[in-house]
This record gives structure tokens, sequence and C-alpha cells, in this order.
């Protein structure tokens, strides 16, 4: 027994049968070969089914013997074909659709950069196209393995690549090497990293040049890395050690009352552009013949204005879609008190302050200078702040030089 | 068919051990619950309708009786039939 489904496509006729002695005819139509299923008889007719391929014989014979034969209906695939021909364009734009969608899936759209910290995104970005993968890249003219290996090659910081291709996304994951800190192997001085007040000295190794009290620049040696042997009473028998300096690498602590300040002020009057809601969006696509303006047609509406353009560009050609977003603005005015601008010139400079000190510095005094008069304008305030920090600096130096 | 062409095919059959439906032309019968029947080496349809069904062989005819009777697929040598069927008869 043929199966449904290569009724299906072969096509398969429903026919209505109406005479006298119909076995007859099924058995001429047996003995022809020709396949009919689905006998059924209601009172005077036979319904049954009988294939596209078979039909003009059945109908011969059917005619042949004088019998009444009416078509009932047509399935199967060659009759929906004629379906789809009527509506082409329904069928064609399914294929043009699957077509599209496959064919730009097949481009880089996005490429993203994550993981990295001290080497620069756009280092990477540049050496990941040189090596293929730049938005607009086709995925086939590129081997994600071959690409991974040539940027860990060209990128010597980098410990470790991969590039996730998901869809339309590429994302360049880096691992970054962690290099060991440079050790200073030879000779150093200590010296001051800022300028200060000397609180305490501790000297591990080297020759202090500072006494508690001391007032030191930045730059002045602390600890002397050159070391002065302590000239000795000469005693009988025992000859007399070495006078002459030697190098060592200066160690300690030493602590000194240094100084911050920061610097701020705030007007009286202020004159600020702030966004109204009101929006206005003007849309064109740009083609290498002719620009076209798709959206937002006349000129700008609004007397001030913050513009912020956006542009999307095709992979392929020279095609642009650039929208153009222009938000209104209006200048508002504000007025403080003088206590106000006093306080947020205060904000402003100890903001200022914190940016130079380092975190977790102990801030052991401070005060606040107003330097503008009152009747000024503008409010400017100083904050200077006192701390008690180490301020230890190696510094290596060349072993021939000794001075002192 | 000549009687003694059909003795001697039997003979052959039952010598060989090959079934009777291969050599001799002889019906096959499948029939699941009493809703459908298999018959293979059928000889065509003598009479059919709804309630009665009579199926030509290669001796006799078979006779099938029930209720909505069907053939739910004709082919040269084999055909089903759908229905209530009540009593199958072979006819000579």
């Amino acid at each position: 027994m043929a199966n449904k489904f290569s009724d299906q496509v072969g096509g398969f006729i429903s026919l209505r049968l109406r005479g006298n002695a119909q076995e007859k005819i099924i058995n001429m139509a047996l003995a022809r070969g020709i396949y009919i299923w689905d006998i059924k008889r209601r009172d005077d007719y036979i319904y049954l089914k009988v294939r596209t391929s078979g039909y003009e014989a059945f109908k011969t014979i059917a005619d042949e013997q004088h019998f009444e034969l009416d078509v009932l209906k047509r399935e199967g695939l060659p009759f929906y074909k004629k379906i789809m021909k009527r509506r082409m364009g329904l069928f064609g734009g399914a294929v043009i659709f699957i077509l599209a969608l496959y064919l730009m899936s097949s481009f880089v759209w996005f490429v993203q950069v994550s993981g990295n910290d001290k080497v620069d995104r756009n280092r990477i970005l540049m050496t990941a196209a040189r090596y293929g993968i730049y938005t607009g890249a086709a995925k086939w003219n590129f081997s994600r393995i071959e690409v991974e290996e040539a940027m860990l090659r060209d990128l010597s910081e980098i410990a470790y690549i991969q590039c996730d291709i998901r869809g339309v996304k590429v994302n360049i994951r880096v691992v970054e090497k962690i290099r060991p800190d440079l050790n200073i192997t030879g000779p150093c001085h200590i010296v001051a990293a800022r300028d200060g007040v000397i609180e305490e000295v501790l000297v591990l190794d080297g020759q202090a040049n500072v006494k508690a009290g001391d007032v030191v620049a930045k730059g002045d040696i602390l600890i002397s890395g050159i070391v002065f042997p302590p000239v000795l009473q000469e005693t009988e028998g025992v000859p007399l050690p070495s006078t002459e300096p030697y190098h060592v690498r200066a160690r300690g602590k030493v602590k000194a009352r240094t100084w911050y300040e920061g610097y701020g002020e705030c007007s009286r009057k202020t004159e600020e552009k702030v966004l109204t809601k009101k929006k206005f969006n003007k849309l064109y696509l740009e083609t290498p013949w002719k620009k076209f303006l798709l959206k937002g047609k006349g000129d700008i509406p609004f007397a001030i204005y913050e513009k912020k353009e956006k542009v999307w560009r095709s992979p392929v050609g020279n095609w642009t879609l650039c929208l153009l977003k222009i938000n209104e603005q209006t200048i508002e005015i504000t007025e403080y008190s003088e206590s106000e601008a006093v306080e947020i010139a205060r904000e402003k400079a100890q903001k200022n302050l914190r940016q130079d000190i380092q975190p977790g510095l102990k801030i052991s005094d401070s005060h606040i200078d107003i330097l503008s008069s009152p009747s000024d304008s503008i409010v400017r305030i100083k904050v200077s702040a006192e701390t008690i920090e180490d301020i230890c600096l190696a510094q290596p130096f060349d072993g021939g030089e000794i001075s002192n | 068919m000549d009687k003694r062409r059909e003795i001697i095919s039997k003979a052959v059959a039952d010598l060989l051990e090959i079934p009777g439906d291969l050599v001799l032309d002889m019906p096959r019968l499948t029939i699941t619950g009493r809703n459908e029947l298999y018959l293979e080496n059928h000889k065509g349809i003598i009479e059919y309708s709804t309630v009665r069904m009579r199926i030509n062989l290669s001796r006799g005819f078979l006779e099938i009786i029930g209720d909505n009777l069907e053939i739910q697929a004709l082919m040269p040598e084999e055909m089903r039939v759908l229905g209530d069927i009540t009593s199958i008869k072979y006819i000579d």
C-alpha cells in the first residue's frame, strides 16, 4: 500500500462515480494498474480517490463505459503549486527574507572588548582589525583561532585572548599579564616624595641625612645610599678598616608632616543650559549618490538647542544612516546667597583636595580660607589639610657618583 | 487452473516447504480485530455494496458480510477492506 506522503507529493483527485455495475469499472482500473483507494459507497454513488497520473486513464475507462464521473477535490503538492504561483510575492518574500537574514548574520556587526585594564581598548581593536575582526567583516574571511594566535603574538602585554563569536557579535576577552614589581637591586637613595617637615626617621640601611624637625623639599635625599664608615681611633696592632665610602640600598621609614591644598570657586550667579523635554529628530539615509531625508522635514524650531548625531555605517558600500537628535535647551539662571556659594565652593575645594591625597591617609588638621572679598561675584575658597605620611621614595643612583 | 497442474504444484510446494500463497496463487487473509481485512492474491471484485462484498479468487470467491464496508486500498494483487465485518465465507 502506498503511503499518504507519496500521495501528497504526487497529488490525488477525489472522484464520484455513478452508473450500473460499478464493480466492473473498478476491476478494469485494477487490470490496467491504476491505483485507487478509499472506495466508499453512498446510495447510488461510489466515491474513490485516484492519483493524478492515473486520472486520465480512469476517465477514459469511465467514458467508454458511459459512467458519470465528477471530480470532487484535487489535493496534493501539484495543486498547491498553483496556489503558490498565485502568491508568488509571499513565497518569494519569505525566501528573500531568509536569505537576507542569513547574509546579514554572516557579518560581524559589533566588536566588544572586555578584561583589559592597562592595555588600550583601541589598540586591541586595531590589532583585531588587522587580522580580520572588525565591524563589517565577513565571518568566512577569518578564522577565530588564527586571529587569537596572531593577536597574542602582537600584544605582548596579554597572556590570554579569546574571541567569542556569538551571532553577529564578537566579544574579545583578554587577560593581561601581571608583571612582577620592578625591584631595585643596585644601590639607591631614599628621597622625599614631597615637601614636608620631618617627624620621624627610622633607618634600616644607609645613612640618615635628616633628623626630626628638618624641612625638606621634594627630591631631597633623606637616607643616603652612600655610607661613610666612622673614623676609628687607631689602636696598636689592629689595622684601620677602610675609610672609603661604600654603597648600599638604603632602606627605612621617614614620616613627615605634609600639606595639601584644594581650591574651589562658585559664582554667585550662574547661567546654565538646561534641556527641555522638547525634541526634534531628523533621519537621513546617505547613499553614494544622494542624501535622502527620511524623517523630520523643515527647519529646527528651537532657538537654543543641543545636537547629537548617531551614525550607522553599512559594512559594504558607502551607505550611512544618520540620526540627528535635536533637543531644545533653555537658559536657567540660578542665584546663590553668600553662605550657599561658600558651601558649594568649599565642597568643590574639598573634592579637589581629596583627589590629591592618597586614600586611607589620615588628615590631622585642616582649615578653610576664603580668598575672595564678600562683594566679589565669585566666591573663592582654599582648603588646606595637614597629614603625616611616609614620604620615602627609592631612587637608584649611579654607583660611581660619590658626593656629599 | 488445470487440476493436474495444481496437484503437482501442491506436491512441489509441500516438498520444498514453500507457502501455498506464493506457488499456488492462493488467497492470504489477514484479519485485524473485526474491522480490518487484508487480502492478498485476489482476482477482482464481483460485487460491492456497504453490506455485502464478493471478491473473486483463483478458485471460487470470498463473500464478506458486514456493515459500512469500504475498500481502503485496491491494488492488482492486494486489497484492504474496512468496516464492521460479521462473516467471511468461501464459496465455490
